[in-house]
């Protein structure tokens, strides 16, 4: 297996105010790993991290062995692109131009679009199933639509890994597993590698491979789904207490929230 | 689509009616065959020159309009929040007080336009990066204080001196110097060019500058250019047809409402209907109470807050 994220003792974050701290790990072809932990622990930052937003004040990052520092913003969004947990937009595009601006790694500035850019903006809007909605402006649409159409987005950047962040924050049940299903999908038959901050600790253990814990900026732990969905460990991150039992359906660990006067 | 094209030929016709009024009216009332006889070509002349300041400083405002909203991701934004506005104004108020004329005084407007965005700049600036919040909070402090310095100074000066002041604050496209004109011409149509060869770039920076650097886009380089682009543009106007105010602030705003906010079609729209804009409202402002001349911007005033608040009122019913 190719390792094409590697993060090594990582730390990071704001101006007097080091959020990320040791934090190490790596990331592999067609791998499907989520990022839990509870607010504040540094999920988004290290994203920002890891996409060149923020620079590291020590330890470093391989995209596919070669140091991040040394790769141009413009060659990195060719590889990995990144879907926000919300986009607020402050003017009117339609969700074809919303779409199309996943080229713009691409183009070089006195280049207009190509054939070969529409045909895959059109491709990455069937993917998505927002075919119908390209001509409509995205302040229009609804959560779960727009989601879908920044997937899209995210797909015309024709990237190796797709990094998303709380993709399903603020969609209902049935939105969230559409999403999530489509993000299954393209890691499957796209061969897209995903890297997912999720704060559904079930939909984190329906869907990814492997899981990290993050609290307080460090790892606590990480690894298979079973390894770090444990009672134990999420009781003393998240403090609550949890029950963790067998999903019959997908002999996944399930998380069951209840109140702490519940508890015996 | 078909729509969209026929919105577009209205645009275009708007331009062609906005020349050919301003070409027609003056303060010397002649029909439009008289204008081409011999005797009457000075006054052919003056009006060409002062239709190419309105093409020129309304198609600059407005883009640079343009590129300030789109960056500052604020619907207020106007090409004077960078200070140009005042640091010309103080420039060209000094100059007048101090006696100076000629070329002196646009050379002067200049400079102040430029030292002050630079301060503003300086204000604003966090070790490399530029973030827009301190940006505004910067350029409305800087303006008010330079207002304060011009009033103390209008407060202080003769009387004879102040219509040439006001003739600074309010704007004016009378122009009878073909040279500094050119100058700013070459100026403006080039840093116009140079800002729509970023249309990709506006377009993600308007939505936010993370998405941005997703893209692949180096923002704050990015913004930095912009700026200068930006200030060039204002500071070469402001000294030629002194402070016009809402012409940046209200052009994008229509033509965002009826094109979308792509700025590949909104840099180059824009530019058209602020040029027919600032060509028209000159038009009035020659023949309104001719022989006199009303500042052009009382007329832009007048003519944008009615449009502003009309706007308004027609995104809230859609939203």
């Amino acid at each position: 297996m190719d390792s094409i994220l590697k993060v090594e003792n990582l730390y990071g974050g704001y101006k007097n105010n080091e959020v990320i701290k040791n934090v190490s790990f790596e990331l592999n072809e067609k791998d499907f790993l989520g990022i839990i932990g509870p607010n504040a622990s540094g999920k988004s930052t290290l994203l920002r991290l890891i996409t060149k937003v923020l620079s590291p004040t020590k330890g470093k990052i391989f995209w596919q062995g070669k140091d991040l520092k040394k790769i141009s913003l413009k060659e990195f969004s060719q590889n990995v692109a990144f879907v926000a947990q919300e986009t607020k937009i402050y003017f009117s595009f339609s969700v074809w131009e919303i779409v199309f601006m996943g080229r713009i790694p691409y183009l070089k500035r006195l280049q207009s679009e190509t054939k070969k850019d529409f045909s895959i903006v059109e491709n990455a809007l069937f993917l998505t199933e927002t075919l119908d909605l390209r001509n409509k402006p995205f302040e229009a649409l609804s959560s779960g639509e727009r989601q879908r159409v920044l997937i899209a987005r995210a797909l015309a950047q024709e990237p190796k890994l797709l990094i998303l962040d709380e993709p399903t924050a603020h969609l209902d049940i049935g939105h969230q597993i559409h999403i999530m299903d489509l993000i299954k999908k393209l890691n499957q038959t796209k061969n897209v590698t995903v890297l997912i901050v999720l704060h559904d600790l079930n939909l984190a253990s329906q869907y990814c491979e492997r899981l990290i814990l993050l609290d307080k900026g460090r790892i606590v732990k990480q690894g298979d789904i079973s390894e770090v969905l444990t009672y134990k460990d999420l009781e003393t991150v998240y403090r609550t207490p949890v029950l963790v039992k067998e999903n019959p359906l997908t002999g996944r660990p399930f998380i069951i929230l209840f109140s702490e006067s519940q508890k015996e | 689509m078909k729509n969209f094209n026929i919105r577009i030929i209205l645009l275009i016709l708007l331009f062609i009616l906005s020349l050919t009024l301003a070409l027609n009216h003056g303060s010397v009332k002649l029909n439009f065959l008289e204008l081409f006889l011999k005797e009457n070509r000075p006054i052919l002349y003056l009006r060409i020159l002062r239709i190419l300041l309105g093409i020129i400083a309304g198609a600059g405002l407005t883009v640079s309009g343009v590129v300030m909203q789109a960056i500052l991701k604020n619907p207020l934004a106007e090409p004077y929040l960078l200070g140009t506005s005042s640091g010309a104004g103080l420039g060209a108020v000094l100059a007048i007080v101090l006696g100076f004329s000629g070329l002196f005084l646009p050379l002067s407007a200049f400079i102040g336009a430029i030292s002050t965005t630079i301060l503003v700049y300086q204000i604003a600036r966090e070790d490399n990066r530029l973030p827009i919040q301190s940006l505004i909070l910067a350029g409305v402090i800087v303006s008010l204080v330079l207002s304060g310095i011009i009033i103390l100074l209008i407060y202080t000066s003769p009387k004879q001196v102040m219509h040439g002041i006001f003739w600074w604050l309010w704007g004016s496209l009378s122009n009878y110097d073909l040279k500094p004109l050119i100058l700013v011409t070459v100026i403006v149509v080039s840093a116009i060019s140079l800002i729509f060869l970023f249309w990709k770039d506006l377009n993600a920076i308007s939505i936010g500058e993370e998405e941005a650097i997703h893209l692949g886009i180096d923002v704050e380089k990015v913004k930095k250019i912009l700026f200068i682009l930006v200030s060039l543009i204002t500071s070469s106007i402001v000294c030629v047809s002194g402070i016009i105010g809402f012409v940046g602030l209200i052009i994008p705003h229509i033509i965002r409402f009826a094109f979308g906010s792509n700025h590949k079609r909104l840099i180059p729209l824009s530019a058209i209907l602020g040029a027919a804009f600032l060509v028209f409202s000159d038009m009035l402002a020659r023949t309104l109470i001719s022989p006199l001349e009303i500042p052009i911007g009382v007329i832009t005033a007048f003519l944008g807050a009615p449009i502003f608040i009309f706007l308004l009122k027609g995104k809230q019913k859609i939203t």
